[in-house]
């Protein structure tokens, strides 16, 4: 090592940088190439139509149309009331579904008998098949002989059975089951986060005198922002690209009163029954899509910007 | 002692470090590789076609060896079908034609009734498409101009155009010389009717006017929702199939409009819709509909009314009687009418559906077999004279006429026949340009919809629709991608003249 001039070291480093980088290249190289396969490039593929009209049908050349089609998206009053449904349908999802979640890992994460099999209970829904989802959710909650209202009769708490699928009530049974769905997903971060908290920060907390809520709420909390940070964008993106929820229980309907932006999205690459939508649209579905990317990152952005606090762990 | 040791167990954990770099690349290269060789098995692809001699030497080399291998392998035709009502039928006919015939044919006969289109333009786009599918007027509209569906007029004989000469139908399925499908049945929307709830209610007869069968619909639910049983039901989780089968003709009956769209006029005028339109908002809510109907598809509401549980609702005729008789048996009696009108008015014939036909895909590698297949089985005049006799299907061709007997529930229920009030619409502009005619906004359909659960006001939204069908013609037209449908002197009574 001595006996090694400057130059020789260098290049001996430089060598190892390189092997060392390869190798990290070589790794990626399998997912780049997936990812620019069905990500990237069906983005590009995508942006391209905002700017034709195309049908889809292979007979049919793509009409260049210019700006026709964005413009169209902002004179769209379906497309404004599916961005309103879906910040509806988000708020109150994230809004229930996390103070949820994280009382459910609160509780559940102790050591106690049946807290493991409660745990797996809960979190069942995550794996189940939305298809099979909305077929027992359209069972249970049909006006005419659903269970619920079968029930909530037989039990004298209403007179009349409610419509849980009509215009009125469509958005709320939507959220139920979205939470039903996803709550055990969320609890399970929240779980991993709590595992992290070391016993000893909360034992201290105690003999100090803090009772159980003073140590949620001072303690737990605090120590939980990184990770709450990142379950509530998870939570805000999921919200905004829910769709096979929305689809397999109302398909937006009745009357575009649960339409959401990614399902009014998808309706115009692959009409559902429910739309107006008979044939494809691969122009305006395109811009109908670009625009609701905008909007969702653009929310994204502000949510970090606004979540910077939550890193401060103390 | 401790420093051989340590050296020792130094050298092994550098052991096991280049072993588990070692074993990272191998994964790596592994796969890279398997990448690498799907890359090159398109490229082998790409070739095969870019070279057509080497490409057709390659094909004919796998072909050859093959059929040395397969030579008893027998020709598999794939039909999809929509309909379900005649299911049981058809799987039986379809089995007796794969063991008896002596092509070496096998039918694998498969049923998608929900998201037909839907299937079947995922599957032409992922080139797996079915050899045969059922004709469906959007499928239809939407492949016509694609060329992945065949003509079928080079393969029919001589025989088989005599035989099905009236189900040849210029501007329907022949177009430009060129014959698509050959329906075999017809269809249209009547009312149905439980007998049963009507002498319940104490209503002696069907309602001959469309404000009878409001008042009718709101008597049964007023005297019999405490048992669960509600005067009218309509399909409206889907608007355009519920009022497809409903009001559009009931509007070809009472207004002489195609989707309305006026033949005369060359423009569409929905304003004229407002009075029907008050009145289906009557019917539709709580005080006559069965609870739910907005977010009812068309089987959950059969199954209500095999229950006795719906008074009245409109459906297609050939697929209801075979519903309650085999999909969801019904034991209480039920009845079927003309769509009723404002007072009984008829200013126009109500248009049926030629369907039954099927649409082959240009694109088979089996379109000879197909063919057979097709002829054997569903143009054998034995078996459709069985399907009518069944109850079916109402059979449209002359030689099955001749030959079958009606079932009874043809006998006992007249217009479920198609008849002399019936006949056969031209297409509007947006049906015969489907993918050129972009409406804006919510169609006719959605937007009865949102009047009848929603707050757009009929004749505000009436208007504004007429506008924008209007202004969507107009653009297609300027554009040359519309040609323009006017017919002086077009008698709604005779639209097919």
């Amino acid at each position: 090592m001595k006996n090694m001039t400057k130059p020789q070291v260098l290049s001996t480093r430089n060598k190892r940088k390189i092997k060392e980088n390869l190798q990290a290249y070589s790794m990626l190289l399998p997912n780049l190439v997936l990812f620019i396969a069905f990500s990237i490039y069906p983005c590009i593929w995508t942006l391209k139509f905002i700017f034709y009209r195309y049908s889809g049908l292979a007979s049919e050349v793509p009409k260049f149309i210019g700006l026709d089609n964005l413009m169209r998206v902002f004179r769209d009053d379906i497309y404004w009331k599916a961005a309103r449904n879906t910040f509806v349908y988000a708020g109150a999802k994230i809004i229930i579904i996390i103070p949820l979640a994280f009382l459910l890992a609160l509780f559940l994460s102790k050591k106690r008998k049946g807290n493991g099999l409660l745990q797996s209970v809960i979190f069942v829904p995550t794996i189940m098949s939305a298809a099979v989802m909305g077929l027992v959710f359209y069972l249970l909650f049909n006006v005419y002989n659903g269970q619920i209202n079968y029930y909530l009769m037989e039990w004298n708490i209403i007179k009349q059975p409610i419509n849980w699928l009509g215009a009125k009530n469509a958005m709320e049974t939507l959220v139920i089951t979205a939470i039903w769905g996803g709550v055990g997903n969320y609890m399970v971060y929240f779980i991993a986060g709590l595992q992290r908290i070391s016993e000893e920060t909360l034992e201290s907390a105690r003999i100090d005198g803090a009772n159980s809520i003073q140590t949620v709420w001072n303690i737990t909390l605090p120590m939980l922002g990184p990770i709450l940070k990142i379950i509530l964008m998870l939570s805000i993106t999921a919200a905004f690209h829910d769709m096979t929820n929305v689809m397999v229980l109302t398909e937006g309907g009745p009357n575009y009163s649960t339409m959401v932006l990614s399902l009014y999205g998808y309706s115009f690459f692959f009409p559902v029954s429910a739309s107006s939508i008979t044939l494809p649209q691969y122009g305006y579905g395109a811009a109908v899509s670009a625009v609701s990317a905008m909007i969702a990152g653009i929310v994204t952005v502000i949510y970090l910007k606004l979540s910077k606090k939550l890193d401060d762990v103390y | 002692m401790r420093k051989r040791y340590a050296k020792t167990h130094v050298k092994g954990g550098n052991k096991m470090k280049k072993m588990k770099k070692l074993l990272a690349m191998v994964l790596v290269i592994a796969l890279t590789m398997s990448l690498a060789t799907a890359c090159s098995n398109k490229k082998e692809e790409a070739t095969s076609t870019t070279d057509p001699t080497q490409g057709a030497a390659q094909s004919t080399d796998s072909n050859e060896s093959k059929d040395d291998t397969q030579s008893a392998e027998k020709t598999k035709v794939v039909i999809w079908s929509k309909d379900r009502h005649d299911a049981d039928f058809i799987t039986q006919k379809v089995a007796e034609y794969n063991e008896t015939n002596t092509d070496n044919i096998e039918v694998d006969f498969q049923i998608y009734t929900d998201n037909f289109q839907q299937a079947i333009d995922m599957a032409f786009q992922s080139g797996e498409a079915p050899d045969m599918f059922s004709q469906e007027t959007k499928v239809f509209e939407s492949h016509l101009g694609s060329g992945r569906i065949a003509d079928l007029a080079p393969m029919m004989d001589d025989n088989f155009k005599t035989t099905f000469a009236a189900s040849i139908i210029p501007g329907l399925n022949e177009i430009d010389g060129k014959i698509y499908y050959v329906p075999v049945t017809g269809t249209t929307g009547r009312l149905f009717y439980n007998k049963n709830i009507f002498e319940k209610a104490g209503i002696a007869n069907p309602p001959a006017t469309f404000e009878e069968m409001v008042a009718d619909a709101k008597l049964i639910t007023e005297k019999l929702s405490g048992e669960g049983i509600y005067g009218f039901a309509s399909n409206m989780k889907n608007p355009a199939s519920a009022l497809n089968r409903s009001l559009l003709y009931q509007v070809q009956r009472q207004l002489g409009l195609q989707n309305g769209y006026n033949f005369t006029t060359g423009q569409f005028d929905f304003t004229q819709y407002a009075d029907l339109l008050a009145q289906w908002k009557e019917l539709l809510s709580q005080s006559a509909a069965f609870p739910g109907c907005e977010s009812l598809d068309i089987d959950p509401l059969r199954t209500q009314f095999a229950a006795g549980k719906i008074g009245m609702y409109i459906s297609f005729t050939h697929a209801e009687p075979g519903v309650y008789k085999n999909q969801f048996p019904m034991t209480e009696e039920w009845g079927v009418v003309q769509i009723p009108t404002l007072g009984g008015q008829v200013t126009g014939a109500q248009g049926f559906v030629a369907n039954g036909g099927y649409l082959f895909n240009a694109e088979s590698k089996n379109l000879d077999a197909a063919w057979k297949a097709y002829n054997s089985i569903f143009m054998n005049i034995d078996f459709q004279v069985e399907y009518y006799e069944a109850g079916l299907g109402i059979s449209i061709v002359p030689a099955v006429i001749e030959k079958a007997k009606p079932a009874q529930i043809y006998i006992d229920n007249k217009d479920l026949l198609i008849g002399t009030t019936d006949a056969i619409w031209p297409r509007n502009p947006q049906d015969a340009n489907a993918t050129a005619f972009v409406l804006e906004g919510m169609d006719s359909n959605a937007t009865f919809a949102s009047m009848f659960y929603g707050d757009t006001d009929i004749a505000t939204g009436l208007q504004d629709l007429t506008d924008r069908y209007n202004a969507a013609l107009k653009a297609g037209i300027d554009e040359g991608t519309i040609q323009p449908i006017v017919k002086s002197g077009f008698d709604p009574m005779n639209p097919s003249k």
